[in-house]
């Protein structure tokens, strides 16, 4: 039976991909290609060669984005577990990577998950046409600011509202594109330190992707869900769903819902942990979780350094 | 009423609108900034709303500050009897108890 410390799991969602990523990981552990060769057989697909190589540019389009987030945070995790054997108390991952964080606590089958992931980014490319949505990031506002300003920018027709709760000051809005520009407009007026519109193509987590909620319901409602070996927070209401149906009913809202991120790190510490691990291709959730909760720190692994870093500072907890 | 004044309703009501509106967004942008501001003074008095460090752990040369809080017992999720035949996708469309079809879902138009 593996040790358990108290310390949580997290993992990333769309924005942490980069062409090339885990390749120094690959180098020195053969779980990283096991796994990406697991997923290629699943999906039917070279996911290692898309990664690596992105010969038809395909990695930033969101279908194979999902995917190949999934297997990286799964490859490290099989990785931690392997080297180090140590489990934490609480997993959750922000947007995409809570699929992610739910495969490694075995509430979802890997190949189950690799199928949704695919699944859920074609349906949010399907889910509007590429100019009608839009998102922003709005920094240096108060969380009621920015939802007071999106409701001043939007109309009858054109909806915008928080779609990530990043960091405390941190926001990032969704909606259709005028009303999104409207919200810019008005943020940059009541003095953000930012307030830009984001290379995306989707306006993920907003109100334009509810009509793809019940295809994605109808695709969780066939797999298998268990309950989950370590408890993982979930994004739509920074909380622990009691059954496999709730869990279930979670991750459908979560694509239509914000991602309350700054409030599951808050909720990490909550359940009295000392640090927490990032698995994934950069460090984009450490950086969040330093401005939210400075005093619960966080270590990225995405290569053997970063690894041995964050192993000893998890032995090291009592 | 007279002629030129009832002429003049229209306008009237147009401008009483326009007041209005104007009025109510400039209560909105009042609104946002009195929010904003109540933020600002908030982070600059008290930054943080996780507890304060009990415990310096002093690990090895990186210091990291611990914070240590009341214990939260994790709460357990319960199992339900699934209605699904046991395994993943990959398994049951192995095993014939799922079709394959169910992985080419019909994507909808875009709109």
């Amino acid at each position: 039976m593996k040790p358990t410390k108290a310390f949580a799991v997290i993992f990333p969602g769309q924005g942490s991909q980069t062409v090339g990523m885990l390749n120094a990981l690959a180098l020195s552990h053969s779980l990283v290609q096991s796994t990406f060769a697991e997923a290629s057989q699943i999906l039917g697909y070279d996911l290692w060669d898309l990664v690596h190589h992105d010969p038809n540019d395909l990695l930033n389009q969101t279908e194979y984005t999902q995917p190949a987030l999934v297997a990286t945070g799964v490859a490290i995790w099989r990785i931690w577990l392997d080297e180090i054997g140590i489990l934490p108390t609480i997993m959750a991952g922000h947007s995409l990577g809570e699929y992610t964080a739910l495969v490694c606590s075995e509430a979802i089958a890997f190949d189950d998950a690799l199928h949704l992931a695919r699944l859920r980014g074609q349906l949010m490319q399907s889910a509007v046409k590429p100019t009608i949505g839009a998102m922003a990031a709005i920094i240096g506002l108060s969380d009621s600011a920015v939802e007071a300003l999106c409701l001043s920018a939007s109309d009858t027709t054109h909806k915008v509202s928080p779609a990530n709760y990043n960091a405390d000051g941190q926001l990032v809005i969704a909606g259709h594109t005028p009303a999104v520009e409207r919200a810019i407009v008005a943020a940059k007026t009541l003095g953000a330190k930012l307030a830009k519109r984001l290379n995306v193509s989707v306006p993920s987590h907003c109100d334009l992707m509810f009509p793809i909620a019940a295809q994605l319901e109808d695709a969780l409602n066939i797999i298998n869900i268990q309950a989950p070996q370590i408890p993982v927070i979930q994004n739509v209401e920074a909380s622990i769903a009691d059954t496999p149906a709730a869990i279930r009913a979670m991750l459908v809202r979560q694509v239509y819902q914000p991602v309350r991120w700054t409030a599951t790190i808050r909720k990490l510490a909550a359940f009295n942990c000392q640090l927490s691990i990032e698995c994934g291709p950069a460090k984009v959730l450490t950086g969040l979780a330093k401005r939210t909760a400075p005093l619960l720190p966080c270590f990225p692994i995405f290569d053997a350094e970063t690894l041995a870093a964050a192993a000893s500072m998890v032995r090291q907890l009592t | 009423m007279n002629k030129p004044l009832l002429l003049l309703q229209p306008f009237l009501l147009i401008l009483f609108i326009g007041t209005l509106t104007a009025c109510q967004n400039h209560h909105i942008q009042n609104y946002i900034a009195d929010q904003n501001k109540q933020y600002l003074a908030a982070q600059a008095t008290a930054p943080l709303t996780i507890p304060a460090p009990l415990k310096d752990t002093s690990l090895s040369d990186q210091q990291v500050i611990i914070p240590v809080l009341p214990n939260t017992n994790n709460p357990v999720v319960t199992a339900e009897p699934s209605l699904l035949p046991p395994g993943s996708m990959t398994a049951r469309i192995n095993a014939g108890t799922l079709s394959p079809s169910i992985l080419k879902t019909p994507l909808p138009d875009p709109k």
